[in-house]
């Protein structure tokens, strides 16, 4: 008799950081772990466990000219992720699949549950982590070379410094829809109060030269964001979001210290480089300025200037958002005025997003202002298989025009998704109902389409 | 006509001792032994003698003899170094992390060596590899190289899979940029896939399976376990001998075998092909062979087959045949064309109907240059001539029924491949598989322009296989996929009756989509009778 006794859903078996050409000598090879996770393991263990996933990638790069690609090992009980962030520096997380422990004739088995876990996302998550990483300390590289006699230690350090706490706040399973695909919510402006805004930051820059880029935020939804390349920007963001929710929930911020300083690394067309971050915030804006970091006239004095300057313009712009933000209210009703639908009974959702600025237009959980709302497993993990990836996470990605394609789906469990992807745009429609027919669907999702292509036209994405 | 092949002994019994014991279980000479060798044999040879008598028939019990057999040979006539090796099993697990530590010391040389082969550019640029290996790490199978000169590579691969294990795991797949691997370990047997293709992690391990299949079918699986427990790292590639080719011709079935057929789709859904006939014909064929056999026991199937698709099959009362057994049976008689001219009696082992024991084929061609090849499986290790007047029998009475020339007929059409599409009416269709839920039969329209072209019939079939996946998956089916793309319109539907994938040109618009499928459906409902068999008749 089968019957259910619990499910134990995924959890992290380990997270290790190691450098293959480290420790090459008998007897030194614990000098290849640089981090593992969790502590409290037999030394052995580490060690045997970085030997198995370096003869991995031996194995799969006995099959390729282009070493380092090997990405997933699936194992009845595992799943893990390598990812060769830096050359011979390598980041694996193993998960637990989940499984349920059921009993037959009175045995216990488990009966695991791989299908779940969707590689993509969870290879997403790893990293993320790297990038985070990468943002506050910079390369791993840059670390060991600016310490040229004890490298490894300082990495180490800045490895379990960082890494305790980041692993501490994952949270699993991964099922953000918006972290997977990197995307970020924009503020819809009109034209004429966009343009301002625009015009505020383009002066700023003219007029403090040391400024290299931006990035103005409303709440946490992004109004412009400079130049940064969209590889560098998702994490940013977070960062940002994460600072000031900390800050908010700290104590007070006293009325002097208008602004914050973080020392960044950011993924430029030159290589990476270590960046100056202030954030001026007022009311609900804030703006993040970058000055280089060797720069030797930004002073304490020189940004209170700079934000002496700013807060006025600042207050003004946010006061006049706030008001453009509660007509709009007022007039649709809504809070959120991309929202369309009304006409139509299946309570269609609908997911937007550019490749290239990874501004997402989206009406799912609009009901919940926390934008929590869960998708279910399967439509996560079925809209993750219709997601492509942009190439490259380092590189520029490629600038051939991607072929418009569109592909409609209908679950064995009731709902339905058309993607269609071109112009460097993946745009999802979903109906959680089978009861449209083909042509139903197509009707339904050409008129979000549409709806939403004029949109697009009036808002300009960067 | 009369002319008898008794299928030649693949290895001489005049090589080492230990061969000739394990050589007479091989595939097709196991009645020759006894016809043409009986006088000659030597102890050894006595020895094997009476534990094939004993397979031909069944398993189980009869196999204990064979042990004893087998452990009075291994004590006496092994080599020093080779009962060296034969360890007992606990003693393989406790060492069996060594490889590993070995391969890993070793980097170095593991490097340089293992780029001798794959500095091969041919090598390394295949677009798939199957490896077969015993959980020993010996080499047994690989699809392009020579096995000994992968000898590190197989040494690596047995490392990786006894230390998953170590930790009570399996390992299961790895992905790569760009590549595909798929492990699986059966009957003492490691079998790795790496794939450039687009066949997902299922997939091939269809065809991993197929490949263990076919090996159950030259060995049985008793025989192949029995090996194993007595020496862990006996050589099978001397037992294999002359079965490569119906492996390779097994894997290659897809566009990476440079192919262009829509076998590869049957072997997708698990299906076999089915000759396009009236079913007054077909009903005829299957009488004929059904007056002519049901007389003669212990005949469990006779099929017959006709350019790799089934034109009928009649079967045993309460037994069937499965459609991997039956994909075993078609790539048989497509890689032997040694059995055109003549009659052939030959052993073989399906591995779902009955894995630990053979069954005996009688194969022949209808008539000279017919392309209809008849075989008639029996448990009756001496029902050679019942089953050739059978034969004769059947033959003569499809020729009067004029159902050769049917048969003929049915297979000069499936050639004219844009006849079929065209009489279905619809202009934008370019290609469909449809398959009945209720039977392992698929209809694969013919290829056309522009997939008689290699590249093109590739992304057909990684689109196909695309569908299939999502589809057919296991972990989140999917009913319905419309997919519109700049080189075609692609649609999958999965209904309680049936699955269907249909290729439209790619300008189609999507409310012809769905009036092309109505269309396409009504005329194979219409057709039915002629592309599938609905039930198989008994004896």
């Amino acid at each position: 008799m089968h019957n259910l006794q619990r499910k134990v859903d995924v959890s992290i078996r380990s997270f290790y950081i190691f450098n293959s050409t480290y420790g090459l000598k008998e007897g030194h090879e614990k000098e290849k772990v640089l981090f593992y996770h969790p502590k409290d393991i037999e030394l052995n263990t580490k060690i045997s466990d970085i030997g198995l996933s370096q003869a991995f990638t031996t194995f799969t790069d006995t099959f390729t000219d282009e070493p380092g690609g090997c990405e997933v090992i699936h194992t009845e009980k595992t799943v893990q992720l390598l990812y060769q962030a830096e050359p011979k520096f390598w980041l694996v997380l193993v998960l637990n699949v989940p499984k349920e422990m059921l009993t037959k004739d009175g045995v216990d088995y488990a009966e695991y549950h791989p299908y779940e876990l969707h590689d993509d996302i969870y290879r997403r998550v790893l990293i993320m982590a790297y990038e985070r990483f990468r943002m506050q300390e910079g390369t791993f590289e840059m670390i060991l070379e600016e310490n040229p006699d004890n490298g490894r230690e300082i990495l180490v350090d800045k490895l379990e410094e960082f890494f305790d706490k980041y692993i501490s706040s994952l949270k699993l399973p991964a099922e953000d829809i918006f972290e997977f695909m990197r995307s970020l919510q924009y503020l819809p402006l009109d034209k004429v109060l966009f343009l301002r805004v625009h015009n505020f930051m383009e002066s700023l820059k003219s007029t403090y030269s040391t400024i290299k880029d931006s990035l103005f935020l409303y709440k946490n939804t992004v109004v412009t964001c400079g130049r940064f390349h969209s590889t560098q920007l998702y994490t940013l963001y977070r960062f940002v979001l994460e600072h000031l929710t900390t800050a908010a929930s700290g104590e007070m911020t006293t009325r002097d210290a208008k602004h914050s300083v973080h020392k960044l690394y950011i993924n430029t067309k030159d290589g990476i480089k270590p960046y100056r971050m202030v954030i001026y915030t007022s009311t609900n804006v804030n703006l993040c300025l970058f000055f280089e970091q060797q720069c030797n006239e930004i002073t304490q004095q020189y940004l209170e200037d700079i934000g002496n300057v700013l807060s006025t313009q600042l207050y003004i712009l946010s006061r006049d958002i706030e008001d453009y933000l509660s007509k709009q209210t007022n007039t649709t009703g809504k809070s959120t005025p991309a929202s369309c639908g009304g006409d139509s009974d299946y309570g269609t959702k609908y997911l937007f997003i550019n490749d290239q600025s990874l501004k997402m237009i989206t009406n799912l959980g609009e009901d919940d202002t926390q934008r929590k709302t869960k998708l279910s497993q399967n439509i996560l993990n079925v809209m993750a298989d219709l997601f492509t990836i942009s190439e490259g996470d380092n590189k520029e990605s490629d600038m051939s025009i991607p072929s418009q394609e569109e592909i409609m789906v209908k679950s064995t469990d009731d709902f339905w998704v058309v993607k269609r992807h071109g112009n460097w745009r993946q745009r999802f429609v979903i109906v959680f109902s089978t009861k449209p027919t083909l042509l139903d669907m197509t009707k339904e999702a050409e008129r979000i389409f549409t709806e939403h292509d004029i949109k697009d036209g009036v808002f300009s994405d960067k | 006509m009369s002319e008898v092949n008794w299928d030649p002994p693949t290895a001489s019994s005049n090589s080492t001792n230990s061969t000739i014991y394990f050589d007479a279980e091989n595939e097709a000479d196991s009645d020759q032994a006894e016809v043409s060798c009986s006088t000659t044999v030597t102890d050894n040879f006595n020895g094997h003698e009476t534990t094939k008598n004993l397979t031909a028939d069944d398993d189980g019990t009869h196999f204990m003899p064979m042990a004893s057999v087998c452990k009075t040979m291994t004590a006496t006539t092994l080599t020093d170094e080779e009962a060296s090796v034969d360890k007992p099993q606990s003693a393989t697990t406790a060492s069996s992390s060594r490889p590993l530590a070995k391969a890993l010391d070793l980097h170095e040389s593991v490097d340089t060596e293992v780029n001798i082969m794959s500095h091969d550019p041919t090598w390394k640029g295949q677009k798939k590899h199957i490896f077969i290996l015993s959980e020993a790490g010996k080499p047994i199978y690989s699809l392009h190289g020579n096995e000994d000169k992968l000898a590190i590579l197989f040494g690596i691969i047995q490392a990786l899979v006894s230390f998953v294990e170590n930790s009570q795991d399996v390992i299961t797949s790895i992905k790569a940029r760009g590549i595909q691997f798929v492990f699986m370990v059966k009957s003492n047997l490691i079998f790795v896939a790496a794939s450039r293709t687009h066949l997902s992690v299922a997939q091939l391990q269809m065809q991993l399976n197929d490949a263990h299949n076919q090996i159950i079918s030259t060995l049985t699986y008793s025989q192949l376990t029995k090996i194993f427990n007595q020496r862990k790292n006996f050589d099978l590639r001397r037992l294999l001998e002359g079965s490569e080719r119906l492996i390779n011709n097994l894997l290659l079935n897809d566009s990476s075998g440079k192919k262009i057929s829509n076998n590869v789709f049957a072997f997708l859904t698990n299906s076999i092909r089915i000759l396009p006939l009236q079913s007054s014909v077909r009903t005829s064929i299957s009488q004929a062979i059904k007056e002519n056999c049901s007389k003669i026991k212990n005949l469990v199937f006779a099929i017959l087959l006709a350019q790799n698709r089934l034109v009928s099959l009649v079967q045993m009362k309460k037994y069937s045949i499965h459609p991997a057994d039956l994909r075993l049976i078609v790539n048989l008689i497509e890689c032997s064309e040694s059995f055109k001219p003549s009659e052939n009696w030959t052993p073989i082992c399906l591995p779902k109907f009955d894995m630990n024991g053979y069954l005996h084929a009688h194969v022949s061609y209808l008539e000279e240059n017919s392309p209809a090849c008849l075989l008639l499986l029996s448990v009756d290790r001496d029902a050679f001539f019942v089953l050739s007047e059978a034969k004769q029998a059947i033959t003569e009475k499809l020729k009067r029924s004029q159902c050769i020339e049917a048969i003929n007929e049915a297979v000069m059409q499936t050639t004219r491949g844009k006849q079929q599409l065209n009489s279905i009416g619809i202009p934008e269709l370019r290609h469909f598989l449809y398959k009945p839920k209720s039977a392992a039969q698929i209809l694969c329209s013919e290829i056309v322009a522009p997939y008689t072209n290699l590249l093109d019939f590739e992304r057909l079939e990684s689109l196909y296989c695309d569908l299939l996946e999502r589809i057919r998956n296991s972990k989140r089916p999917l009913k319905l996929i419309l997919e519109t793309r700049s080189n075609e319109v692609a649609l999958a539907w999965s209904t309680e009756y049936y699955e269907l994938f249909v290729v439209f040109d790619p300008l189609t618009q999507k409310s012809s989509v769905t009036k092309d499928v109505d269309k396409l459906i009504k005329w194979i409902e219409k057709e039915y009778d002629t592309y599938f068999i609905r039930t198989h008749p008994t004896f």
